[in-house]
């Protein structure tokens, strides 16, 4: 007697299939991939940059990066929120005949539809992941993002201190990082004293500072007691801390190609919510409208990056720590069961196709 | 509405007061194609469905395939309702146009409507040859569909709508688009289906395919079923009869028309029967070899 599990399989394999190739459709994927090489044969790296020196090669490669995945996922998510939309005119055209005559469960035939054109994008990701390490050029070792504390805005004239102790899981190894801009108004230079200690132990970082830059300081090695991190205005003008980025706590980390591999996961994720959606709206409108709607919410969503379990929503910030050549944090947990929620959701959505 | 039954056995399909129709637009208005209709066919009968463009045949066929849902009323096929997989598992469905997926390959399409039909893999791909055998695509079978012409899709859909041996088939349009060796698949199926006491439902334009097929028609009228019952009682005419002979020369047939007015009654046509096309598609290719 045949397994129910493998039976089902049998049943909506060949639907999953027929989707998995449909996503994969050639007119529009190599036109796609062939414009990615084009594109990662310019040079992304802003003049200004360049000619100040300060373009390191691994920065070079991030910005790159940063482009190429930038424009990739922007016609892609375009094209999903069509793709997803068509599945449903594609049923009322005629298709949905074919299936629905037949013994499926018409939830598993769109569970199969969705999951079969996730698969697709999935896919297709992983090919443009390797057209856009191929074209610039994998990358050495860099640090990851491990972990994010926020900060207060706060002023500091000259000679004063703030501490902000660590919370949380202690850093051992890498570094920590602060954005600090020397306050407009008054002085526009000053000098500062980033520090970090942990025990007898202290690392500092000094520089002058003009405008709004990064500060990282070494995490001191590992040993008993917390970890405080000391910002001291050493100079003549004003300093301010910069509460809209928070204190970054980087490690050492694999080489620089994992963070197409981050983006790839976070798209895949976020593409197969969009898919879902388009679907269920195109269960009750036009392809056009269907698409522009599901395209609208996931604009929604990208407004929002601190609510990181929402789809798409942390993904212009992790491109722009890929364009610094660095590596970002996991994904979410919750980011596939909230995709697959929204898949599920849809159908609910989609009402009556006929 | 009244309902006759064919054949004292129990129903192969029973519909009660149906009305059904299509929800359009953003606020999904409803739109009655279907208005109360009452019917009941035998299992082993060909049902044919006639009746002008709109009338709702090809919304009763959807509906009986499960595919459309009834607003009201009561559909059973086989005693169940066809929303029922277990009900679909049954029966199989020849869509009016042919929404195949194009870029498959013919083979590759039964695989997949085998495989949602539940249909065991080991036992589909014998049965998709077969099939696509019989309808004559056996050659193109990995051809992508939308390289085929209408008439080959036809054909395909034939392939698909016969591939579970379904006890109930329903045909819309199945002839639109086939050529003459094609219809004589049809027929052959159609006989094997009836033979094995299938169920056949199908709409048709063409008087050919309800005489050659049907042992019953359905007229609808503007979604109501205006009259249905055996396909000779239905169509006939007292007095009128059609002959076909042979093997008579003109003086034969000037012979008989006289014979048949000094009856009292009237030869309305008559014209030499030529050869079908199929007995044309089937000639010889050299003169000599003719017989």
């Amino acid at each position: 007697m045949s397994n129910p599990r493998d039976a089902s399989r049998e049943r909506y394999g060949e639907l999953f299939s027929l989707w998995v190739r449909r996503s994969l459709d050639p007119a529009w994927t190599l036109p796609l991939l062939g414009l990615l090489a084009v594109l990662s044969l310019a040079d992304w790296t802003p003049t200004a940059l360049r000619a100040s020196g300060m373009a390191t090669p691994s920065l070079r490669r991030g910005l790159e990066r940063e482009a190429l995945w930038s424009v990739a996922l922007l016609l892609l998510t375009v094209w999903t929120a069509w793709h997803g939309a068509r599945i449903m005119w594609r049923w009322r055209e005629g298709e949905w005949s074919w299936i629905a005559s037949r013994p499926a469960t018409a939830f598993r035939v769109w569970i199969a539809t969705w999951a079969g054109a996730s698969a697709g994008l999935g896919l297709l990701l992983v090919a443009m992941a390797v057209v856009v390490e191929v074209g610039t050029g994998l990358g050495a070792p860099t640090v990851r993002l491990a972990d994010s504390q926020p900060v207060d805005d706060t002023r500091l004239e000259p000679g004063q201190s703030l501490d902000i102790p660590w919370i949380g899981k202690p850093p051992m190894t890498g570094s920590l990082r602060v954005f600090l801009r020397s306050s407009p108004g008054g002085d526009p230079t000053t000098d500062v004293l980033v520090e970090a200690q942990r025990g007898e132990l202290v690392r500092q970082a000094k520089l002058r500072l003009d405008g709004r830059r990064p500060v990282e300081v070494e995490v001191p090695p590992d040993t008993p007691g917390p970890l405080v991190v000391t910002i001291t205005n050493t100079g003549g003008g004003a300093l301010a801390l910069d509460g809209g980025q928070p204190l970054d706590w980087w490690k050492p980390a694999g080489s620089e190609w994992r963070g197409s591999c981050s983006v790839v996961w976070r798209a895949l994720i976020g593409l197969s919510a969009l898919l879902g959606l388009a679907m269920g709206f195109g269960g009750r409108m036009g392809a056009v409208s269907a698409a522009g709607l599901a395209a609208a919410c996931l604009l929604v969503a990208t407004t929002d990056p601190v609510v990181s379990w929402i789809p798409f929503a942390d993904l212009p910030g992790v491109l722009t720590i890929l364009g610094e050549g660095r590596l970002p944090m996991g994904a979410h947990l919750l980011l596939p069961l909230v995709s697959v929620a929204v898949a599920v959701g849809s159908w609910w959505t989609a009402g009556k196709v006929q | 509405m009244t309902s006759t039954r064919h054949t004292t056995a129990a129903p192969a399909l029973e519909l009660t007061g149906l009305a059904c129709g299509y929800r359009v637009g953003l606020l999904q208005r409803k739109r009655e194609v279907l208005h109360g209709v009452t019917l009941s066919v035998a299992r082993g009968s060909c049902l044919g469905l006639v009746g002008p463009n709109g009338s709702g045949k090809s919304t009763l066929l959807r509906t009986l395939a499960g595919v459309q849902r009834a607003e009201r009323g009561r559909v059973l096929v086989l005693g169940e309702d066809p929303r029922q997989a277990r009900a679909r598992a049954r029966l199989s469905y020849l869509p009016e146009d042919s929404p195949f997926p194009a870029e498959l390959s013919a083979v590759a399409a039964l695989d997949l409507l085998g495989a949602l039909s539940g249909v065991p893999r080991v036992e589909l791909r014998q049965r998709a040859q077969r099939l696509l055998k019989r309808v004559g695509l056996s050659e193109q079978q990995r051809a992508p569909l939308r390289t085929f012409s209408r008439g080959m899709l036809r054909r395909f859909g034939l392939a698909q709508a016969f591939l579970s041996d379904p006890e109930v088939v329903l045909l819309d349009e199945p002839t639109a688009g086939l050529d003459a060796p094609g219809f004589s698949v049809l027929e052959d199926l159609l006989g094997e289906a009836r033979a094995r006491g299938a169920c056949v439902v199908l709409a048709s334009h063409l008087p050919s395919d309800l005489l050659q097929h049907c042992d019953h028609l359905a007229l609808l009228l503007g979604g109501n079923l205006r009259d249905h019952g055996p396909t000779e009682q239905l169509l006939a005419v007292d007095g009128r009869v059609q002959l076909e002979l042979e093997g008579l020369e003109a003086a034969h047939l000037e012979e008989i028309r006289a014979w048949v007015q000094a009856a009292g009654g009237k030869v309305r046509s008559s014209s030499p029967a030529g050869r079908s096309l199929l007995e044309l598609y089937r000639l010889p290719e050299t003169p000599d070899e003719q017989p």
